[in-house]
């Protein structure tokens, strides 16, 4: 997108937000039974966004870089609806298969909206970063041959819109980690859904020899999944970011204690510009991270994880802080304050804590 | 080591920690062994819990009014509910040092947090400024815990700058009308009574027109609506009056005291927010989630990071304790250092916090559910992840509130600027 067509994009993404998801809304939409609104889902599908994932010629993928004012806008105005089953880690996993009619069938599953996946990669258990025990075999029971995949995967997101989930495990052929792709409707899937801190629903899995479809070699595609994912909560986290920083100043703009706006003490004024400050550095690293994501620069894994780690600590320094400058009502639910603190939380659970992107970073120099 | 269970599996080194030959001393003087108190006490919250409170405490769980209760009464049953209140009014004269191990012994066990506001605060403002009549009527159902109070200081347009204040309650004869609104009552809708600051004069010095009024709760006219709070916990409140009629006996002191009485509760609150015995227990805490994680081939507790990280959280614990003991011996010896009670409020808080950060961190890993329906009771159906993550999830948000009320964090570095700057 050229500046123009971007700056109308982040117009309409504007109008948007203040039409369809004020506070109330948002609550209202909590409410229906998927977690989210099927109608606004559709809606965005209407606008054209899923559009924005069609590649030009060969390329594999759609920048990403177009993507980064959706996803700040869904960050500022917390929509529910599942944009990581279309935006996020399929579109990477995809961009790794061979075959090419394949790959092109899964994305136009994508961008039709028909076919939306979840991504189905982390395990608890040992906990170790990305360590997989799911298993896959191949089977040559009369039957019914092919992989089947068993094991178990924790906290998947949107599994109330996916027709399918890409889930990584152990190809014990040849004991490599590879993706899979198995239908939501395969016999051995059980799927328990949960409440999650962010007020968000999340599901885990459980795989008992459940039919699969090899996609392809699971490292790199995982990676570039995983990479996808933090510079796409990123993008969002800056819009986290921005709501939070525009509330608390609009806040302590208008409330009055000591016959005077709060606005006007200077301990207050220089909390709100560090977090405007730390806005600012993260609106840099993003752009300039999603920028060599999409130009597959050099050191693009350590990139990220410095992303990683300066958007989680930021992130977490703002929510706290506006949740702290809004005294009484930053923790209550009627404000979006104390929102965006929980689902700074939830970015926190689903692409690794700063803490763990730090020691990543300093173990592999 | 820190906590219950990281104690007990390392054979309890921290039940061992030897008592500061100061505070041995002031025990000494003050006419107890402080060891020996600790040592009853530890005993008392091991053996004498009942079960059910104790399930709720491992989980973290919601304790419900009944429990608190019982926990309270059986606490009363060896004078230490109100220990701390004159021998005169029932209670046992103890001075700050003994109430503060007490209240740290029991943060310690993690027990259920005692409702200060009845014990802590109108007893001793009873003793202090009440009549012979008012300790009568309202001493005794507060030590045997059979009416609940909650705290109406704060309102809508009165937060931080308390003095604002606008609840109007004007006399007419043998009573007062009250109108108004109170706001943030911690546990109203669990309450029989509420102790209001209202103006009962209006111009001149804010704090002049201010006193101190008791008002039952089940008076015509009063209204208590919960608010909705992102910890997923129903604790706090809004309170209209509407034209309530209230007996002018329950004034306490004289009209014009209520702001005096105010700053009394708050000197008193001060010690007991450092809340230290519970950051010990949620040390532990924290150290259990680790030793129970593995990363790999080795357990979280052994990873250097999180060594780390823990190191810095036991660097701020001792850090807080010594002061916090040394304004305790302060307090004891009948002084208060200027920065102190505002210095304990600021750094409990931002321990507490920082904790819950780290436990937050280490739950991540496994994925953040937050089944709110496990807060107060058993969870039916499916469990995602440690029994604990709703408890600690609702435990960590609801800390963010911890350096808000009581007189913000913010407020508090004002109060250390006016009284130790000079400015
Ligand atoms: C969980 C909870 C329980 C509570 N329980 C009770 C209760 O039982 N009874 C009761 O009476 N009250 C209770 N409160 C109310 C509490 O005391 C107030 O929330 C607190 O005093 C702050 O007031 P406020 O919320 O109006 O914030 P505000 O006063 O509006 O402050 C907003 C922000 O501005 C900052 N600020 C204000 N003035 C200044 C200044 N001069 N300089 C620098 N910064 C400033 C504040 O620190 C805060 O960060 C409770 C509050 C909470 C959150």
């Amino acid at each position: 997108m050229d500046d123009d067509a971007l700056h109308l994009f982040e117009e309409t993404l504007a109008r948007y937000n203040r039409e369809r998801y004020d506070a109330g809304q948002w609550s209202d939409y909590g409410r229906l039974p998927q977690g989210h609104s099927p109608e606004r889902w559709a809606e965005l599908q209407a606008m054209g966004c899923f559009e924005l994932l069609r590649p030009e010629d060969d390329d594999r993928a759609a920048p990403m870089a177009d993507l980064l004012p959706l996803y700040a806008a869904a960050g500022e105005a917390l929509w529910r609806e599942p944009l990581a089953t279309v935006f996020a880690e399929p579109i990477a996993v995809i961009a790794q298969l061979a075959d090419p009619a394949r790959r092109r069938a899964l994305l136009e599953g994508l961008i039709s909206g028909e076919r939306p996946l979840g991504y189905a990669h982390r395990e608890t258990g040992d906990g170790a970063a990305d360590a997989i025990a799911t298993t896959a075999t191949k089977s040559t029971a009369a039957s019914g041959a092919g992989w089947r995949l068993s094991g178990d995967k924790a906290m998947v997101v949107g599994v109330d819109v996916c027709t399918g989930f890409l889930v990584s495990a152990i190809d014990a052929e040849r004991d490599v980690p590879a993706v899979f792709l198995v239908d939501a409707a395969a016999p051995g899937l059980q799927l328990q859904r949960y409440r999650s801190i962010d007020d968000g629903i999340a599901a885990d899995l459980r795989f008992d020899q459940a039919p699969a479809e090899r996609l392809c070699d699971g490292a790199a595609a995982i990676a570039a999944a995983n990479a996808r994912g933090v510079i796409l909560a990123a993008a969002e986290a800056l819009g986290i970011m921005r709501g939070a920083n525009r509330d608390s100043t609009d806040y302590l703009r208008e409330r009055r204690q000591f016959g005077q706006p709060l606005l006007g003490f200077q301990a207050l004024q220089h909390r709100l510009v560090e977090m405007l400050m730390r806005q600012r550095e993260c609106e840099a690293l993003v752009a300039s991270v999603a920028e060599a994501f999409d130009h597959a620069a050099p050191m693009l894994s350590r990139q990220v994880l410095v992303l990683r780690v300066e958007v989680a600590r930021a992130l977490r320094h703002i929510t706290r802080e506006a949740v702290q400058l809004h005294g009484g009502m930053g923790v209550t639910q009627a404000l979006r304050i104390g929102r965006y603190y929980r689902r700074a939380l939830m970015l926190d659970s689903l692409h690794g804590t700063a803490d763990l992107a730090l020691e990543a970073l300093s173990e592999h120099p | 080591m820190f906590g219950e269970s990281a104690t007990a599996a390392q054979a309890g080194p921290a039940f061992s920690e030897p008592e500061s030959s100061a505070v041995q001393r002031a025990a000494v003087a003050a006419g107890f062994d402080a060891a020996r108190f600790r040592a009853e006490l530890r005993a008392f919250c091991r053996q004498q819990v009942p079960a059910d409170i104790r399930a709720r405490m491992r989980q973290h769980q919601y304790f419900t009014r009944g429990q608190r209760i019982r926990w309270q009464q059986l606490l009363q049953s060896r004078g230490w509910f109100v220990g701390h209140w004159p021998k005169a009014h029932g209670g046992q004269g103890w001075g700050p040092l003994q109430r503060f191990i007490f209240v740290e012994e029991l943060e310690r066990a993690g027990t259920p947090w005692l409702t200060h506001f009845g014990t802590s605060f109108l007893g001793p403002v009873l003793c202090a400024f009440g009549n012979d009549a008012q300790r009568a009527r309202f001493l005794g159902p507060i030590r045997d815990s059979t009416e609940w109070w909650c705290q109406g200081f704060s309102e809508p347009g009165s937060g931080s700058d308390l003095a604002s204040l606008k609840l109007r309650a004007e006399r007419s004869g043998g009573h007062y009308r009250v109108n108004g609104q109170k706001t943030w009552t911690t546990m109203a809708q669990w309450a029989d009574w509420i102790f209001c600051l209202v103006r009962t004069q209006a111009g001149g010095k804010p704090q002049q027109g201010i006193s101190f009024l008791l008002i039952d709760l089940k008076s015509p006219g009063v209204t208590v609506r919960p608010i909705e709070t992102f910890d997923g916990g129903q604790h706090v409140n809004e309170v209209f009056f509407d034209d309530v009629e209230v007996p002018v006996g329950q004034l306490v002191g004289q009209e014009g005291d209520g702001w005096t009485i105010a700053k009394f509760i708050v000197g008193r609150e001060r010690l007991l927010v450092t809340e230290i015995g519970k950051a010990w227990h949620l040390l532990g805490v924290l150290q259990s989630i680790a030793a129970g994680r593995r990363e790999g081939p080795r357990r979280v507790s052994d990873s250097a990071a999180f060594r780390r990280r823990a190191a810095e959280l036991e660097v701020q614990y001792h850090c807080l304790r010594a002061t916090a003991y040394a304004a305790v011996l302060e307090a004891e010896a009948g002084r208060e250092h200027p920065v102190d009670a505002s210095l304990l409020k600021i750094r409990g808080s931002e321990l507490q916090q920082a904790i819950h950060d780290a436990i937050t961190d280490l739950l991540a890993r496994d994925g953040l559910a937050f089944q709110i329906e496990g807060l107060g009771g058993d969870l039916e159906g499916y469990r995602h992840g440690d029994p604990r993550l709703p408890g600690l999830l609702h435990e960590h948000l609801h800390s963010r509130a911890a350096s808000i009320y009581g007189g913000s964090n913010e407020i508090q570095r004002g109060i250390i600027a006016k009284t130790a700057l000079h400015v």
